[in-house]
């Protein structure tokens, strides 16, 4: 057997940079549509944890006439405190469709994001539960309610994320849905069923119809 | 690995979206500049970039466990930190501007890690990297906090989710000397019969990126 190594020519080498450039430009491509810096671009990265995709039923059977309340994922049955100081868990919210976004104080593209949350749930008024949850287990509320006063988000209700609910977020959809930058949000349908996690920004519109909203 | 395919993706999007890595561009052609005309070898030239990043990630990772360890948060930190990073960042500016080059300096420096341009690089990352911190902040936090609660098993997986996510918005800066090696004659020429434009053009650009970071990061905290 031939084990002499083949000599790299410079036409071999200039071809091999060519297509790591190549892989490169196509990593940075995809990156660019999963990134969201236009509205229309989202990346849905993770199959919802429960059992039924957010406000829909399986194909072929019938829609009920009364929707039963959804099996809620665990992640939904954890208690978090709000910036008023209220106790609550996603699965108490069931009635109304709630948009979950995660985010970081410090986070510019989380303030962008919630810019346009804000907007939507201004618009959505009662019809819909809009909740900020800050990645930062150590956050104090009272930070936080500073932060939400100051940049107006006043329809939207923040709270802190406890260790429980970090664990059970990275549970069900992996560590992209505790990455800020990447502004994850999930909408949970008013059965209670959680959809899929979506990053990139999302217009005011857009946030709405992901709820049901018209 | 699709999980880590995806985080190098998203610091892909990072790049665009966010200031945080701006600062780390007009010192890393400083630096090239300098070992191009000082004659560094193609491979030393070469691996800049990657040094650079790498004191990032280690900047990122340490300052990650220690705000862990001591149960605060990126608000806390980021608050004193960023506005003394970014000061900084404008001094360096007004360096470079009035030719006073602290970057080539280091070069002379007595110390070992910073004589060699190896270490040159490793520790100018090492030293931008907190600019990158609103950008990666609080991932690195939850990797900790995570695994706090699931074990060291998801730690690891969070740091090297981590890691993809800091090749993704990083590799410009890896591939930027790869480009510049192999033209180190032509770059060479260019760089001195150009150093003063390319001085002064680095800082203004780190002054600029000083008064963006303020705007995008400090003003509306």
């Amino acid at each position: 057997m031939n084990t002499a190594a083949t000599p790299v020519t410079p036409r071999i080498r200039g071809f091999r940079r060519v297509i790591v450039l190549c892989a490169g430009v196509v990593l940075f491509v995809a990156g660019c549509a999963d990134s969201g810096t236009d509205s229309s671009a989202e990346s849905t990265t993770t199959a919802p944890p429960a059992s039924q995709p957010a406000g829909g039923e399986a194909e072929g059977t019938p829609a009920p006439t009364t929707p039963e309340p959804a099996e809620l994922a665990a992640w939904q049955q954890i208690d978090v405190t709000d910036a008023n100081g209220e106790t609550f868990a996603i699965g108490d919210l069931v009635g109304r469709p709630v948009l979950v976004e995660n985010f970081a104080t410090w986070c510019s593209n989380c303030r962008k994001q919630l810019g346009d949350t804000q907007k939507a749930a201004a618009a959505a008024g009662e019809s819909a539960v809009f909740v900020a949850l800050s990645v930062e287990t150590e956050l104090d509320a009272s930070d936080m309610a500073d932060y939400a006063k100051q940049h107006g988000f006043t329809d939207i209700r923040f709270a802190v994320m406890s260790d429980d609910l970090l664990g059970a977020m990275y549970d069900a959809y992996g560590n992209t849905a505790l990455n800020p930058p990447s502004t994850p949000k999930i909408a949970v349908a008013s059965d209670g069923s959680a959809g899929e996690l979506v990053t990139g920004f999302e217009s005011p519109e857009k946030l709405r119809t992901a709820l049901g909203l018209s | 690995m699709g999980e880590y395919l995806e985080a190098f993706a998203l610091g892909n999007a990072a790049i665009l979206g966010n200031v945080c890595m701006l600062p780390l561009y007009p010192g890393l052609f400083v630096l090239l500049a300098d070992r191009v005309e000082s004659g560094a070898s193609r491979r030393s030239i070469r691996w800049m970039g990657v040094l650079v990043l790498a004191g990032v990630l280690v900047a990122m990772i340490a300052l990650g466990g220690i705000v862990y360890l001591l149960s605060k948060t990126f608000s806390d930190v980021l608050s004193v930190l960023l506005p003394v990073m970014y000061a900084m960042v404008a001094v360096l500016g007004v360096l470079m501007i009035l030719d006073r080059n602290p970057l080539g300096r280091l070069r002379g420096a007595q110390v070992p890690l910073l004589s060699s341009p190896s270490g040159t690089a490793f520790t100018y990352g090492l030293a931008m990297g907190p600019l990158t911190l609103p950008c990666t902040g609080p991932l690195i936090i939850s990797a900790f906090v995570l695994g706090g609660v699931r074990g060291t098993g998801v730690l690891g997986d969070s740091l090297v989710y981590f890691l993809f996510f800091g090749l993704g918005f990083g590799w410009p800066l890896v591939l930027l000397p790869f480009l510049a090696a192999p033209a180190q004659a032509r770059l060479t020429r260019f760089l001195t019969s150009h150093h003063r434009a390319i001085t002064l053009l680095s800082g203004v650009l780190l002054l600029a990126v000083a008064f963006i970071g303020w705007w995008v990061d400090i003003r509306p905290n």
